[in-house]
């Protein structure tokens, strides 16, 4: 009986493993880079981690709902170069409001369009999410042919600065983290766990299988939508037409980290945010290990590979033992 | 090949030995300074043969400091990556607890925030390849539209001031490409005989390079000049060596390994072509260092000396061209690297120290 | 409130396929109906349209007198109907609540979801089966973490957590055990009284005259009448689901002796859906395995091809095997040709030969023999009477038959002396059956033993001379000479009992 209650436990929060993944490899940080934890530090790091860690959040919000996103990183492209092209340095509070909500939108819109694909005309998410982000690329240079943008300095500085000695990330992560606690008591929260898990033992059960597809890509464009607005807030409003595109394959990878399935139907967003976390820690534990230059990037690739692998080894592994 | 121009190839490489072997005795004259220092360095592209000698260069010149007894620690941040990974990058090295970084940045603003930070906690920042405006941070590269005149300067002479010519430029909209294009325009400007007859953009890409002069041959087959820069003049030459044209037009070239490999293979068949490269030195990676490490032993820059679009820069001198005249000592010393190696140089400790006000 | 509904002239076309033609049936509350008939006589089709799951092409359905017309499951679950499905309808990494609540979940007043009154409602559900089902079936255990009984519990009673006025219960008696179907049944006696109308799909017919009024048999997505059970029989329901029809063709494979050495003994063979199953196969016979759909047949030939685990005694040629890969059975010269081509006889986007070759590169050295390997191929083709355009060609460009054919050859090429064969026939057409049927023979009479399910009955009855009938992982009966009939074989499947004296 206990023993079932604890691989509930772990069958329900799928980031407890990745969760106790971040820790050891924060700890080996701490031993190789001892001011980790100082509040500048900490500081900095989360606040260039936020972006990720949101468009981490649509992801995995899309993929627990059986979908795939390759879109997010050249939204987030556009909709930066679409901030940056209505806000000035000169922007009253109200025209920043604005083009703030309108970045949301567009967003929104054109996750919208995504789903609408993907759940009305049945295309592989994969395919239809490949083809839309050249749109949104294609768009992105339209509008930003040359680097280029600024926003005004206040709001950078607000941004980069702690808010009463805390980090400012850690506001937005208390944020998404409540954000997530009141969904997952909805109805709505239901709907998207069966879409995912088994499609259609949740439409013969009358779930609207299809509305809630197309939300998890308007859920995936608001929070590329506001992975651009903490992006642009980073840079001081400086962006390019290729601003985001690395993030996509990011993004995944983090949500994989973070124990969440892609198949769908499980995991949450803690993993995800958990996952973007691991992501940076690695990189910080190489650096700071003295990995010589020309081999940081194989060592970063195979400690991920290795962090991806590694719920599936130990499954591997104790099926070969229980037979 | 002249006697003269011999000697000018044996005196320029003579001076970088003298150069190297004189350094101890620079650096010991500054007496207060014996480190430790931490030097980190972020460099955000690695698919190109230019960006690992930069980073080679530098370590090169590290290794110097502490072969002369300078306790220098190079930490290199050196990865392909996006904005927020450059930004991570910096906040690494800041984190190492660096005094002083060389970075050649991704984007010409998104980093500036950051940098002026890293200025903020009194780190020596130099931006190398690209200049940025942050507040604080210097900028050490060579002057674009410098670099442009010369090569402009040489084909309007060797064209006698007069004919047509074609323009092959790379990304429009980039500040090197504007830069030079600004140089190379002013320059055709000085002579009313030049007429500017095509420009086209070959994207700093070999195979466009190829394929744009190729499409002007078909098009313009009596031009008698073309202006173009870095990979692009690959292309170029390629072009007309296949298309091996009634008329070869004369074209300006690159101080790379492989131009200078085919230009020899062009000389079997076409004794008379010739051409220039300029070098547009990777070397400005270890400039940086030279300046980051005079201001971490005290020196100031001097303000008389800054210029560029943001007048924070430290315009560093072009090494040298390569010409007809010189090109056979020259083609000796590239004739087995590897194509994409580029021909380079840097400045010497005197030069940097130079850069300081009293 | 009482319900009355009538299913009218239904059709529904998958494609080409027709899987009703004319579809009805007619229920009030109180009343509980058996709907039963053979392997693709539409039952499911039917009970599907009725809740909605698929939409008919044709006919109409009425409920209380007015027509209408459910566009999907959540339309008909409004109107009170709902079913019990055969595949399971469970979202397997949620709890047993939420899957029994999911989409009409209890709710605070802030439209957040009321886990406590979901909880406490679940736990009336299951008390419902008390006593009958184990500790762990909890509102909060998940679905995954259950077996298939108390899973299909678990359906049953999200079925009844909309308190529905019309219930299908689609074989959801199969993997129940005996207490567990004893407790439905008392707890449809109650829901009779209540007032409920059921709708009751099985293949066992003990269970229909143990719980049903009436009987509304389909034969060949047709619905040949209504009858009720205290005034029928056995054989009377079983006439009623065979047709008429002729035998096939006869090519009947000549009973093999006595002495012809055995290839396969089978003692006691469980696994997967299969029960103590024994039999014999000797050297040049054709063994049927009959019955209806999922009784345990494609598990037994999985199991005896190694490729799932399996308990009991299996000897091949007189030596004791216990196969845990494929490979192992391959090496032994069996073959599996399995029932879904697409899915794990054929790589559907690569060429004829190169799925010809699949399982026997090794044939052709490490350097790949490719004269030999084509010389081979094509022998093989020729004699499948494969039509095609060229080796190279990919399969999925072949027809249903070719396709088969190309499954059937690739195994060939191995010259297997046990060949298991899974439902090799479906969807080919009735040329090319002509020619699969005298290749059988061709084989038996080279010696190769082949154990062969179909869900064609005719083909059974007129191909082979032993049938084993399994219903529910047991071998119900074993039909031989006089015994091998249509009422005989559709009895056994069912698992009437008043027919054995006959032999």
């Amino acid at each position: 009986m206990k023993s079932l209650n604890l691989q509930r436990v772990f069958a329900r929060n799928t980031y407890l493993i990745s969760f106790i993944l971040l820790v050891i490899v924060l700890g080996i940080n701490y031993i190789v880079q001892n001011n980790v934890f100082e509040l500048r530090v900490l500081n900095n790091n989360l606040r260039t981690l936020l972006p990720l860690i949101l468009l981490a959040v649509g992801q995995s919000i899309v993929v627990i709902g059986g979908g795939l996103d390759l879109s997010v990183g050249t939204l987030v492209s556009m909709l930066s170069a679409l901030l940056v092209t209505w806000v000035t340095p000169d922007s009253t509070p109200d025209q920043i409001l604005l083009a703030v909500v309108l970045v949301c939108a567009a967003g929104m819109l054109a996750g919208l369009v995504n789903g609408l694909v993907v759940a009305y005309l049945r295309l592989q998410p994969m395919i239809t999410t490949y083809a839309t982000s050249f749109i949104f690329s294609g768009i992105a240079l339209l509008l930003l042919p040359r680097p280029g943008g600024s926003i005004p300095r206040d709001l950078s500085t607000f941004y980069r600065s702690p808010l009463l000695d805390i980090p400012l990330a850690f506001y937005a992560i208390a944020l998404l983290l409540l954000f997530w606690s009141v969904l997952r008591t909805t109805r709505y929260a239901q709907y998207l766990y069966a879409t995912g898990s088994s499609g259609a033992a949740a439409y013969a059960t009358g779930v609207p299988v299809r509305v809630v597809r197309v939300t998890t890509y308007v859920w995936s464009g608001l929070f590329a939508a506001l992975a651009s607005l903490t992006l642009m807030l980073s840079t001081g409003g400086a962006s390019q037409a290729n601003i985001g595109d690395d993030m996509t394959l990011d993004s995944i990878v983090a949500v994989v980290l973070g124990g969440t399935r892609l198949s769908g139907g499980q995991g949450g967003i803690a993993g995800a945010i958990i996952g973007v976390m691991i992501l940076r820690v690695i990189r910080n534990v190489i650096f700071f290990a003295a990995v010589p230059t020309w081999s940081q990037t194989l060592v970063n690739a195979l400690i991920i590979i290795a962090a991806l692998a590694g719920p599936g080894l130990i499954r591997l592994i104790r099926r070969s033992i229980g037979r | 090949m002249s006697r003269l121009q011999t000697m000018r190839v044996i005196v320029i490489l003579l001076t970088f030995v003298l150069l190297f072997s004189s350094m101890q005795a620079l650096v010991v004259a500054q007496d207060m300074c014996t480190g430790p220092f931490t030097i980190g360095v972020s460099n955000s592209f690695v698919g190109s043969e230019w960006r690992t000698q930069m980073v080679q260069n530098i370590e090169d010149v590290v290794a110097e400091f502490n072969a002369a007894g300078i306790q220098v620690e190079l930490v290199v941040e050196s990865a392909d990556t996006d904005v927020a990974g450059q930004q991570q990058q910096i906040q690494n090295l800041l984190n190492r607890g660096v005094n002083a970084i060389i970075i050649n940045p991704g984007d010409q603003n998104a980093l500036n925030l950051d940098l002026e930070d890293a200025v903020a906690q009194g780190v020596a920042v130099i931006a190398v390849d690209q200049e940025i405006g942050a507040q604080g941070v210097y900028n050490v590269v060579i002057d674009q539209t410098e670099w442009a005149r010369i090569s402009a300067r040489w084909l309007a002479e060797n064209l006698g001031g007069a004919g047509d010519i074609v323009l092959i430029e790379g990304f429009v909209g980039h500040p090197a490409n504007e830069a030079r294009m600004s140089g190379a325009l002013e320059v055709f400007g000085e002579y009313p005989g030049i007429n500017i007859v095509g420009r086209e953009s070959g994207g700093w890409d070999q195979a466009t390079g190829q394929q744009v002069m190729s499409d002007f041959l078909a098009s313009l087959p009596n031009i008698d000049g073309v202006w173009t820069q870095d990979g692009m003049a690959f292309g170029v030459l390629a072009a007309l060596n296949t298309a091996n044209p009634e008329k070869w037009p004369l074209n300006t070239g690159e101080a790379r390994a492989g131009y200078l490999q085919l230009w020899d293979e062009v000389l079997m068949a076409h004794p008379d072509y010739k051409s220039i490269g300029v070098v547009n030195p990777p070397g400005v990676g270890a400039d940086g260092v030279r300046v980051a490490m005079e201001m971490l032993c005290g020196g100031t820059v001097d303000a008389g000396q800054l210029a560029g679009p943001f007048g924070n820069t430290l315009y560093v001198p072009i090494p040298y061209a390569v010409t007809a005249e010189d090109f056979a000592s020259y083609y000796a010393t590239v004739a087995n690297l590897p194509a994409s190696y580029t021909m380079d140089g840097f400045i010497t400790q005197t030069q940097a120290a130079a850069f300081m006000g009293q | 409130m009482t319900l009355q509904l009538s299913v009218r002239s239904i059709v529904k076309r998958y494609g080409g396929v027709v899987a009703l033609r004319d579809g009805n049936l007619d229920i009030q509350s109180g009343e509980v109906i058996s709907l039963i008939g053979a392997n693709g006589s539409g039952k499911s089709t039917l009970s599907k349209i009725i809740t909605g799951v698929v939409a008919p092409n044709g006919g109409q359905l009425l409920l209380n007198g007015h027509p209408v017309h459910f566009s999907n499951p959540q339309a008909a679950r409004g109107r009170g109907i709902t079913a019990v499905y055969q595949e399971l309808s469970l979202v397997p990494d949620m709890t047993v609540a939420e899957n029994i609540w999911l989409a009409h979940e209890p709710l605070h007043l802030n439209f957040r979801v009321n886990r406590k009154a979901m909880r406490k409602n679940t736990e009336d559900l299951i008390a419902l089966f008390g006593g009958t089902i184990s500790e762990r079936l909890q509102p909060d255990t998940l679905v995954t973490a259950l077996p298939p009984d108390e899973r299909q519990i678990v359906e049953i009673l999200k079925a009844l957590s909309i308190d529905p006025q019309l219930l299908i219960l689609d074989e959801a008696t199969a993997s129940l055990d005996s207490s567990q179907v004893n407790r439905l049944f008392s707890l449809i006696k109650q829901w009779q009284a209540a007032g409920k109308a059921i709708i009751f799909i099985t293949h066992r017919m003990d269970e229909i005259f143990r719980i049903a009024d009436k009987a509304t048999v389909l034969r060949n997505g047709q619905s040949v009448g209504t009858v009720d059970i205290a005034s029928t029989s056995e054989r009377e329901i079983v006439n009623m689901m065979i047709e008429s029809a002729a035998t096939p063709d006869d090519i009947k494979i000549p009973v093999v002796s006595e002495d012809a050495p055995v290839r396969l003994a089978v003692q006691n063979l469980g696994g997967g859906r299969v029960e103590d199953v024994s039999f014999t196969l000797r050297d040049g016979e054709l063994l049927g395995l009959g019955g209806l759909h999922g009784q345990g047949q494609e598990d037994l030939l999985l199991a005896l091809f190694g490729a799932i685990p399996y308990t009991g005694s299996v000897k091949v040629s007189g030596k004791e095997v216990h196969y845990r890969h494929p490979r192992d059975a391959m090496n032994d010269d069996i073959a599996f040709v399995p029932g879904d081509r697409g899915r794990e006889g054929l790589l559907l986007v690569r060429s004829i030969i190169e799925n010809f070759q699949l399982p026997s590169w090794h044939k052709y050295g490490a350097l790949h023999n490719r004269d030999a390997a084509q010389r081979d191929a094509r022998a093989m083709a020729d004699d499948l009477q494969l039509v095609y355009a060229g080796m190279e060609t990919p399969v999925n460009s072949l027809s249903g038959g070719n396709a088969q054919k190309v499954v059937l050859g690739k195994w060939l090429l191995r010259q297997p002396k046990l060949l298991l064969l899974d439902d090799p026939t479906k969807g080919v057409d009735v040329g090319t059956k002509g020619e699969f049927y005298a290749l059988l023979k061709r084989l038996t009479e080279a010696g190769t033993a082949i154990l062969f399910y179909s869900s064609d009955d005719d083909e059974l009855l007129g191909l082979c001379n032993r049938v084993l009938v399994l219903q529910d992982g047991r071998v119900r009966d074993t039909l031989t000479g006089e015994r091998l009939t249509h009422s005989e074989l559709v009895a056994a499947s069912m698992g009437a009992t008043n027919n054995h004296e006959v032999a």
